[in-house]
């Protein structure tokens, strides 16, 4: 109860929020009744004074700025991807597969077109993706086929609808039987593309009969295409292989 | 072989398998894919370049090596051409006299104006039985499917058998399956022409069902009958042999193309035509406008 009464002695005493305002307004007012400029109003006309720079500071000023500049923040597209090296070398690499592909499509379109050795001609797009199958191997090189293949009917310069159904059971046909019974080196890829190579225009060839789009003493133009493109696979091997091995050797024999 | 040969691989065979069906079923119908459409979209500009390229490198290479053979075929087209203008002298005379007897007999004449588009030819298709070549120009320009494609002379080089905002792919005469209704305009005799690639002759022209009376020269020029493809009056070849056929009721005529298809670089795509009938007066008395877009018959006519 005493410790009570002491703490009630300690407070101060509570007044009427009114009354202390009017009385602090009074106290700002001289005995005649006059209003008296409050300290802080003049202190802060005093601040808007213009004050003389110290010589200090005015050799401060005649520096030449710093020319360093903080490192920005934002980081580039490949950094947010967060894509390691090899994701990297493997973009990389199916890039210039791409490239390669479109390059022997102009080729073909635009130069061999025109180039008749034995009135036949070159199959340079299909020597590429059959290459790039065997030089992948089924893991990789099977889905490729697919889409290479579909592409290469969409781009207009193939014999017709029948080209993704043989370049894919041919390709994938080439992967296996090189992988079974061969190891990876320039003369296994080559024999076993040039294989399928064959087999597909002999198979273009059939459809072409069928269809009564051909007739069968073409078969001869198509043998030949399919050895002049074989022929242009041994040169071609060596770009392809140079661009698979952009991104380390991916596939597990 | 099994550890190779796994479910993944029968799974893409079996969609390869599945892909063919499906497109071999959209070609049959002529339908145009949009992937078919997008991919030689981005294609044409690539071809285009490729095409710049070689034909610099190839005017280069004629300027510096062929310099001789070019001489020498600028000075025989030089005779051809005063040939030829002597020809149009004669032809001006035959022409003013056609004029006087036509206003005499009041017979009306058929003039055919056409609208024109150019184009460069980007790609030749390298298969061995299609004939096709893509030019650098499409649906922006206003080519479309089944309007007939000319050489400057009017020359029948195709027809426009796909197109797309950047491209269009054109079957040339020399293809099989394109006929082009024809007649040999010294006798009148019509026929229809086709590529002559199924009977053996690859670079000639098969001009079928003639009368078995016909008489055919060589050198007769063929020229298209009219259509709603094609219209009237265009070059298409001269004759170079002919025969029976082997049902022996019907005359075929090979002809030479007109176009030397496999060294265009440019070539024009009618895009509308019209045949303007004209009295002895001189006055318009009829047009008829023929838009061959407008056409819902087949490629053949």
């Amino acid at each position: 109860m005493a410790n009570q009464r002491n703490q009630n002695q300690r407070r101060p005493a509570r007044s009427d929020p009114r009354k202390a305002d009017a009385r602090r307004r009074d106290s700002r007012r001289d005995s005649a009744g006059r209003r008296q400029p409050s300290r802080s109003s003049d202190s802060r006309r005093r601040s808007r004074r213009p004050s003389q720079p110290s010589l200090l500071t005015r050799l401060m000023q005649l520096r030449p700025k710093p020319d360093f500049r903080p490192d920005t923040q934002e980081h580039s597209l490949l950094k947010k991807l967060h894509l390691t090296q090899l994701q990297r070398g493997v973009l990389a690499k199916w890039g210039l597969y791409i490239v390669l592909l479109m390059g022997l499509s102009m080729i073909q379109d635009v130069i061999m077109s025109h180039v008749s050795l034995f009135d036949a001609t070159t199959d340079l797009v299909v020597c590429g993706i059959l290459l790039i199958t065997v030089m992948e191997g089924v893991d990789t090189g099977t889905p490729f086929v697919l889409i290479a293949a579909c592409l290469y009917y969409f781009s207009g310069s193939s014999p017709g609808p029948s080209c993704v159904g043989l370049l894919v059971f041919l390709g994938v046909g080439a992967c296996l039987f090189r992988q079974m019974f061969w190891h990876r080196n320039r003369g296994s890829i080559v024999l076993c593309a040039g294989l399928a190579l064959l087999l597909y225009e002999m198979g273009t060839f059939l459809v072409g009969v069928l269809t009564g789009l051909t007739r069968w003493d073409r078969v001869f133009h198509f043998l030949i295409t399919a050895g002049i493109s074989v022929v242009l696979m041994l040169p071609l091997y060596s770009l392809v292989n140079v661009i698979g091995q952009i991104g380390g050797n991916t596939w597990k024999e | 072989m099994r550890k190779l040969f796994n479910t993944k691989v029968i799974i893409i065979l079996v969609v390869a398998a599945l892909i063919t069906a499906g497109l071999t079923i959209a070609s049959g119908v002529g339908m145009q894919t949009i992937p078919g459409t997008a991919m030689q979209v981005i294609m044409a500009p690539v071809k285009a370049v490729g095409t710049g390229l070689a034909n610099t490198a190839e005017l280069y290479y004629s300027y510096m090596f062929k310099y001789e053979a070019l001489a020498a075929e600028n000075a025989e087209l030089q005779k051809k051409i005063a040939e030829m203008e002597d020809v149009a002298r004669q032809a001006d005379s035959v022409n003013r006299e056609n004029t006087r007897l036509r206003s005499l007999l009041n017979l009306p004449s058929a003039v055919e104006t056409y609208k024109m588009v150019d184009a460069y030819i980007i790609g030749w298709n390298t298969t061995d039985w299609n004939s096709t070549l893509t030019i650098n120009r499409g649906t922006s320009v206003g080519i479309q499917q089944n309007m007939c494609a000319v050489t400057e002379n009017g020359q029948v080089v195709g027809l426009v058998t796909e197109a797309g905002p950047n491209y269009a792919v054109i079957k040339t005469i020399l293809d099989s399956t394109l006929e082009v209704s024809g007649t040999i305009s010294v006798s009148g005799y019509n026929g229809m022409v086709k590529g002559g690639y199924i009977d053996g002759h690859d670079t000639l022209l098969k001009m079928q069902y003639l009368p078995s009376s016909a008489i055919i020269r060589n050198t007769d020029q063929v020229v298209t009958s009219g259509s709603t493809l094609y219209p009237k009056g265009l070059i298409i070849g001269k004759v170079v042999d002919a025969g029976f056929e082997e049902t022996g009721v019907a005359k075929f005529a090979l002809l030479e193309p007109a176009a030397e298809i496999n060294t265009l670089e440019q070539i024009f795509i009618i895009t509308e035509y019209a045949t303007q009938i004209t009295g002895s007066t001189g006055a318009s008395e009829a047009a008829e406008t023929t838009a061959p877009t407008d056409a819902t018959t087949a490629p053949t006519n």
